[in-house]
């Protein structure tokens, strides 16, 4: 049911949870017919030169193995790296499933940090939004709604999560407002030849060639709307009357990145967390049981 | 009976004080939230700032974004930044989208790129490049360590690029090319929409142990 102030807090939770866990566990799978050109002693940078520049905030692959070396745990880096590669992606499925959520939300947040900066020249910004993602799958309860968790609990009801959705909104409001300001001080977004780049860096996938509207408005026209929708996504998302036309046009934003510049996990976990904040608190549910949703809850869903 | 009424008691404490205790945890979240999103703000606020003061070639010398920077060196706050995921900039494709390019090498004048099997793989070592040669085109001083580095890194991809393509040479030669692309103003004044290479850095590895004694 949603609560008072129209939420639908096990709905949000729920999507939340099995998007991240699912994008951050295809996007692992996708490299892994490349996993050893990128983790190896056979790849293109070796893990100890990898490392030389790595920052000491946080583990390495090379640096846990000198670390479990030194506490006399010694392992291989072959080794230690299938035990990561494995346990990675298990971690992921048991947070999708809501399997001892909590625990692999931060098995996963380990894994991912720790997987990630063995390979930080190869890191691009898709992974940063993955790690905080998974740092609010953490924290956030979203064991408590359709989860394999709720059936070893004597009361399965959702928590009042206002607190946390409020969070995932605010962080996501911050991270657009700067997106959008750091494109405006500048000239090329606001006389479209950074929008017009950006659709020719080489390696970027595109669907069709946009150069047929180079003497049209297009590129200008799109830029200022970039930035537009950027800056005022706070204003805009969260004023009930705008909402579903701001989010329209963010969705819309990363559908373009997708198929124009091929950045489709960037852009598939960007859409999940909009829809997560914006439209799954939305849906109503109409005279279901907190605990036994089942198929019913497909049913019953509407935006 | 007494010890069953002393029970009770001091569960009824625990209920009377349950909102209490409840009221208190839930103030400490709402005070998290807001440090926590003081911290994504602030690191957001030195970024822009940053690439504002780089993009115009001005020193990045405002009292308050210093400040603030070293705040956030502080190990603690790297550390939070870190597990949190907080540390990470939204800066992207801003002030500018950078220009971008591909290393290629050669061997007995054929050239070979790194061949991927997946799109996002070679996706990922499209951004490595990217990010090995920034200090290349970017303005400011280049450590002679750095420099160092970027070479070391870039003779193990050459090394790699000649053992995966079997290269029946002694030396390999790797470049870093930019890619140009005409300015949408250029093409609407007519210049050919296609794309140029501007050779970056280039450097020769031999394999030649003679070659490599003489150079020294």
């Amino acid at each position: 049911m949603n609560n008072s102030a129209g939420i639908n807090h096990a709905a949000w939770l729920f999507f939340f949870r099995v998007n991240v866990a699912g994008i951050a566990l295809l996007h692992f799978l996708a490299i892994q017919p490349d996993f050893a050109d990128l983790y190896s002693y056979s790849g293109y940078i070796y893990p100890d030169i990898m490392d030389l520049s790595t920052d000491q905030v946080s583990f390495t692959l090379v640096r846990l193995q000198e670390w479990l070396a030194q506490h006399h745990a010694g392992i291989s880096y072959e080794s230690l790296l299938w035990i990561c590669r494995i346990a990675y992606p298990v971690s992921l499925a048991g947070l999708l499933l809501g399997l001892l959520t909590r625990l692999n939300a931060i098995i996963a947040l380990l894994l991912q940090l720790l997987l990630i900066k063995s390979i930080h020249l190869y890191e691009y910004g898709v992974d940063g939004y993955t790690t905080f993602a998974l740092f609010y799958c953490c924290l956030f309860p979203v064991g408590r709604a359709y989860s394999l968790d709720n059936r070893w609990r004597r009361q399965a009801g959702v928590p009042e999560a206002g607190a946390f959705l409020f969070l995932l909104k605010a962080h996501l409001s911050i991270a657009y407002f700067f997106s959008g300001f750091d494109k405006v001080i500048g000239p090329t977004w606001r006389n479209g030849e950074a929008l017009w780049k950006a659709l020719h860096s080489h390696n970027y996938y595109s669907l069709f060639s946009l150069d047929f509207l180079a003497n049209t408005p297009f590129f200008v026209v799109s830029g200022w709307l970039t930035v537009l929708l950027e800056m005022g996504y706070m204003i805009g998302m969260n004023n009930r009357y705008t909402r579903r036309y701001w989010l329209a046009g963010i969705v819309a934003l990363h559908l373009f990145i997708a198929m124009f510049m091929g950045l489709f996990f960037f852009s598939a976990l960007l859409i999940v967390l909009n829809l997560s904040a914006y439209l799954a608190p939305y849906v109503r549910q109409e005279k279901l049981q907190p605990e036994n949703q089942g198929n019913t809850w497909w049913r019953n869903v509407s935006a | 009976m007494q010890w069953r009424q002393a029970d009770n008691d001091g569960k009824g404490w625990l209920k009377r004080k349950a909102s209490a205790i409840h009221g208190f945890g839930k103030w400490l979240l709402y005070g998290w939230i807001v440090l926590h999103l003081l911290y994504i703000t602030v690191v957001n606020s030195v970024s822009v700032y940053d690439s504002y003061r780089d993009f115009n070639k001005q020193p990045r010398s405002a009292a308050w974004a210093r400040g603030l920077e070293a705040w956030l060196n502080k190990p603690a706050l790297q550390v939070y930044g870190r597990y949190t995921g907080a540390e990470t900039g939204y800066g992207f494709f801003g002030i500018n989208v950078r220009s971008n390019g591909m290393l290629i090498g050669e061997c007995n004048g054929t050239a070979i790129t790194p061949d991927f099997h997946s799109f996002e793989t070679s996706l990922r070592f499209f951004s490595m490049g990217n990010s090995l040669t920034d200090d290349f085109i970017k303005p400011g001083a280049h450590t002679e360590m750095l420099s160092n580095y970027n070479d070391l890194v870039l003779k193990n991809i050459a090394v790699t690029l000649f053992q995966r393509h079997h290269c029946m040479d002694t030396g390999i030669a790797i470049s870093y090319n930019m890619l140009d692309f005409p300015m949408l103003s250029a093409v609407r004044h007519g210049a050919t929409p296609e794309y140029s290479q501007v050779k970056l850095i280039s450097v020769n590895y031999s394999l030649n142990v003679y070659e490599q004694l003489s150079r020294h």
